[in-house]
């Protein structure tokens, strides 16, 4: 069952075969089973369980929400969740327990969604490998595959197994581990510069990260306010174009919302490519690509050009100073969205009394972590 | 206007002098006026010039000051600029905040209809350009009174540019010496208010109250065109007049909605300007002008003391009456200036750009918002000269009190009086005791009805206007009397029987025949004396210009 896509499930749910409670303490006991992972941060099994009560009385009378009713999902822990703490894998907001939730969160709540809980990250999502929070790494489900353990077997003898497993990449690492570990059908995660396409690809599942503008970041503790967008991990692509439809669209909460009305979609199914045009940027191909990667590119690619798509190469002249823009753009907006936490509103706080200048930078100091560019 | 040597050139009327002089921050600097005419506290520019020439000293030559405002109005709206919490003063503390306002992650800003409406009004009434597209930024630093760690403000591109604000500036003794002086209008941008620090040096703590964060504020930034205390004060004063009719602030300095920062320099004429020092949170109409003398008189003194201007920041210190420096001297702060990235360009329309089918709800046109802009003070002063013939210190006089200006005009609305005597009354007399009691407009125990019931009767000639003042007293003191049952009461009807006065006349001439002889012998004073012994006659209830009249007649007949 958990392995099945949204539809499948909603239709199992509708049908009966399940109750969102069996779904729900399935997910759990999974989440238990595989806390090596380290996926998840909180595990909000009470407020789960009572999300699947209420599904389970909507399912009986026959007013199910939609697709994703019943459905446990998981939330990246730099998204603000009302009375569930909300950390960004910082010391910086241990113990912060947000009084409202992120907007994309509600419209997933709104839709009957089971939240099982946050999700481990890089410190405030500023890193690629999900190695850096507070709570320590998180560990790809991968590292734990067969393949992998004969790979491992073949190459050393006798090192200790625990200490050699895969990153999940970053910084939504928790996210894709908790999507590809089958402990629930979505995740939401975040993506600045590449923050959630990175990990589904280290963990194997769906990353979307929508245009910037399309989805609210009221509540997403921002990074980097001008790239920052809520992603989207799924097992399947159909999966995420439903997730997708129900949080595009207007928030008068985020000014740079786009305002035009969102029109709610169906992915067509292609089956015929032969109209389909698709671009190689050819500065994309970088002389440090991995050859593995390279390869894989290269199947895709003769994979639509063997069905008939048109492939061809194209240029995108200005590939190679989107590394130093992005630094530059990056570290300013950073250091400035950071400039909030000083221990006085919420959050920790150094018991340093001399000044207010030094319960800062003490306050600071222990709070944040050294950044690893 | 040529004022000759005074140590410091001010075209107006530059008094302050005599005041500043006795401030013991001063050191040497006492200027040369005061010490002469100090004792006679106001003395006119020329006087003062008269007594320099006369004791030509070393460096004796003149000083012009320059300064220039930043000044700060709380947008007068239901809610803050970039959020929804409600705006009120006094309220509980910490009752007004909401997440955003408390810097809580992940919240962002939502600009707020009313204060872009307020901002355009503004700089419409100041003759700006409205600059269709605006840009927001973030000013960082550090301070418990901040809790994002920036402030959004308009720095790149603000909201209106290149405007100009008129005052009026008294120059000479007499009060219809007025002159009008412009001064630049730089720009107005939108910004937000931070919250409330109180110090509590007793128990080495600081208490926030973030109420005030997120306030919406109308920087006003003046160009250094003014030249002393005095003018600086009058065009704060103007600027509070047009905020308060357009109503966009309620500008009441008293409650924090009005807050000036002065940049002052001092330089010889002729010369490039001096170093320039900023004085901070003038928060009184009253001190203003008196600590924008005084850091010019301190710079003065300063140079020729042979020492320089630090380009600084101070502060003016209302008990000691001078400015002391504020900030740490560890250089310019650097405030790290960046685009808001949550608050897209902001897109003013006119009716010509206006987009097709465009929602009013979400679109601001310029072209409507001027059409709709209230009378500003100017305009209503010229037409109160125009319309009643008043002096122009009168309409000034008249808008510079909260509702003085619609009693008179009420008062006017019930009475045929004549409107010199209808201001004259309202000003004089009516302020006067308002004044002296303390109390606004909207307090005041005289109805405009009755004032002008007051003026009817006076008018009718049935009481004279001494009586009328006593009625007029007794007005203020007893609620719910009409003047007519006072004059009843009082029995200050004038005397309406000409022939009962005339032969009153007759009477009181026939029985002090030495005061008649007196007056036939050219003394001048005798007539008043008769006048006076009517008026005891007729128990006072006879006009003297009247009885003056008769008697004057009789004499000669």
């Amino acid at each position: 069952m958990l392995g099945r896509t949204l539809r499948e499930v909603s239709a199992a749910l509708k049908q009966g075969q399940i109750t969102p409670t069996e779904l729900c303490q399935k997910c759990l006991s999974l989440i238990k089973k595989t806390k090596f992972l380290n996926a998840y941060i909180t595990v909000s099994e009470e407020v789960a369980l009572k999300q699947a009560e209420e599904s389970e009385k909507r399912y009986k009378k026959g007013r199910s929400l939609g697709d994703l009713d019943g459905i446990p999902i998981a939330v990246k822990d730099n998204f603000s969740t009302s009375g569930i703490e909300t950390t960004c894998a910082s010391n910086m907001l241990k113990g912060y327990v947000p009084p409202y939730n992120a907007t994309v969160v509600q419209k997933l709540l709104d839709q009957g969604a089971l939240l099982m809980g946050k999700t481990n990250l890089d410190e405030f999502a500023m890193g690629s490998g999900s190695t850096d929070g507070i709570f320590g790494p998180v560990k790809n489900p991968w590292s734990f595959s067969e393949q992998y353990r004969k790979k491992r077997k073949q190459k050393s003898h006798g090192e200790k197994e625990d200490s050699d497993w895969l990153i999940t990449g970053g910084s939504s690492g928790g996210s894709a581990a908790a999507v590809s570990a089958f402990t629930c059908f979505t995740a939401l995660g975040s993506d600045t510069g590449g923050s959630t396409r990175n990990p589904a690809a280290h963990c194997g599942v769906v990353g979307l990260k929508p245009s910037y503008g399309l989805v609210s970041r009221h509540g997403l503790i921002p990074l980097v306010n001008s790239m920052d967008v809520p992603g989207i991990l799924t097992r399947c692509v159909d999966d995420a174009a439903i997730v997708l439809g129900i949080l595009a669209g207007h928030d008068p909460k985020d000014s740079t919302t786009v305002q035009d009305p969102v029109k709610p979609f169906v992915l067509p199914s292609l089956t015929d490519v032969s109209k389909l045009c698709v671009g190689i940027p050819k500065e994309y191909l970088a002389p440090e690509l991995s050859s593995e990667v390279r390869s894989l590119w290269s199947k895709a690619a003769n994979l639509f050009e063997s069905e008939g798509a048109k492939v061809i190469e194209v240029s995108l002249p200005h590939t190679s100073f989107s590394i130093v823009c992005y630094h530059v753009l990056c570290t300013s907006e950073v250091a400035s969205n950071m400039a909030r936490f000083d221990g006085l509103e919420y959050g920790h706080r150094c018991d340093v009394g001399v000044s207010t200048e030094a319960m800062y930078a003490a306050t600071r100091r222990e709070g944040f972590n050294d950044v690893k560019l | 206007m040529a004022a000759p040597v005074l140590r410091w050139l001010c075209p107006g009327r530059c008094w302050a002098f005599a005041r500043i002089g006795g401030c013991s921050c001063h050191g040497r600097g006492v200027p040369t006026a005061s010490t002469s005419s100090g004792k006679r506290g106001q003395s006119s520019v020329a006087r003062q010039s008269l007594i320099t020439a006369q004791e030509p000293r070393k460096g004796d030559r003149e000083w012009a000051a320059v300064v220039g405002l930043e000044i700060h109005a709380q947008i007068s709206s239901n809610s803050k600029l970039f959020s929804g919490s409600q705006v009120h003063f006094a309220a509980p503390p910490n009752s007004l905040v909401s997440f955003f306002d408390a810097s809580l992650p992940g919240t962002l800003p939502v600009l707020n209809r009313r204060c872009v409406e307020a901002a355009v009004m503004t700089g419409l009434a100041l003759d700006c350009r409205i600059n269709k597209k605006s840009l927001f930024d973030r000013k960082h630093y550090f301070y418990a009174d901040l809790p994002a760690g920036y402030q959004i403000t308009q720095q790149r591109l603000p909201i209106a540019v290149d405007g100009s604000l008129a005052y009026s500036v008294c120059v000479g003794k007499k009060l219809g010496q007025a002159v009008t002086r412009t001064v630049r209008v730089r720009q107005i941008q939108l910004e937000q208010d931070s919250g409330k620090s109180l110090h509590d040096d007793l128990r080495s703590q600081t208490l926030v109250d973030l109420n005030r964060a997120g306030v919406g504020l109308l920087e006003v930034v003046l160009e250094p065109d003014m030249s002393c205390g005095e003018e600086a004060a009058a065009a704060v004063r103007e600027l509070q007049l047009i905020l308060q009719a357009l109503g966009t602030s309620r500008a009441i300095m008293a409650e924090g909605q009005l807050r000036v920062d002065a940049n002052i320099s001092v330089h010889h004429p002729g010369e490039p300007l001096g170093v320039r020092t900023e004085v901070k949170n003038l928060n009184s109409a009253r001190f203003l002008a008196r600590a924008i003398d005084y850091e010019i008189q301190r710079q003065i003194s300063e140079l020729e003391n042979g020492g320089e201007i630090l380009n600084e920041t101070r502060s003016f210190d209302y008990k000691l009456g001078c400015t002391v420096p504020m900030r740490d001297k560890e250089g310019k702060q650097d405030y790290r200036f960046m685009p808001e990235p949550n608050l897209p360009p902001l897109l003013l329309y006119d009716s010509a750009s206006l987009p097709a089918g465009a929602d009013p709800q979400q679109v601001i046109n310029i072209d409507r918002i001027r059409e709709q802009l209230p009378e500003l003070p100017s305009v209503t002063r010229e037409k109160l000269v125009r319309r009643y013939g008043m002096l122009p210190e009168h309409s000034f006089a008249l808008l510079n009190e909260v509702g003085l200006l619609e009693f008179f005009q009420n008062v006017m609305k019930e009475t045929r009086a004549e409107p010199k005597k209808v201001a004259s009354w309202v000003l004089n007399t009516f302020l006067g005791f308002l004044k002296q009691q303390n109390l606004a407009v909207s307090e005041s125990p005289v109805t405009p009805s009755a004032l002008a019931e007051l003026l009817n009767l006076v008018e009718r000639k049935a009481i004279s206007s001494s009586a009328a003042k006593q009625v007029f007293e007794e007005l203020w003191r007893s609620e719910g009397k009409t003047p007519a049952q006072i004059v009843a009461e009082k029995q200050l009807e004038l005397m309406q029987d000409d022939e009962a006065l005339e032969q009153l006349c007759r009477a009181t001439m026939e029985a002090h025949p030495q005061v008649v002889m007196d007056l036939k012998k050219g003394n001048p004073r005798a007539i008043n004396k008769l006048i006076g012994l009517v008026r005891k006659a007729t128990l006072g209830r006879a006009d003297p210009t009247a009885i003056k009249e008769v008697l004057e007649r009789q004499l000669s007949g």
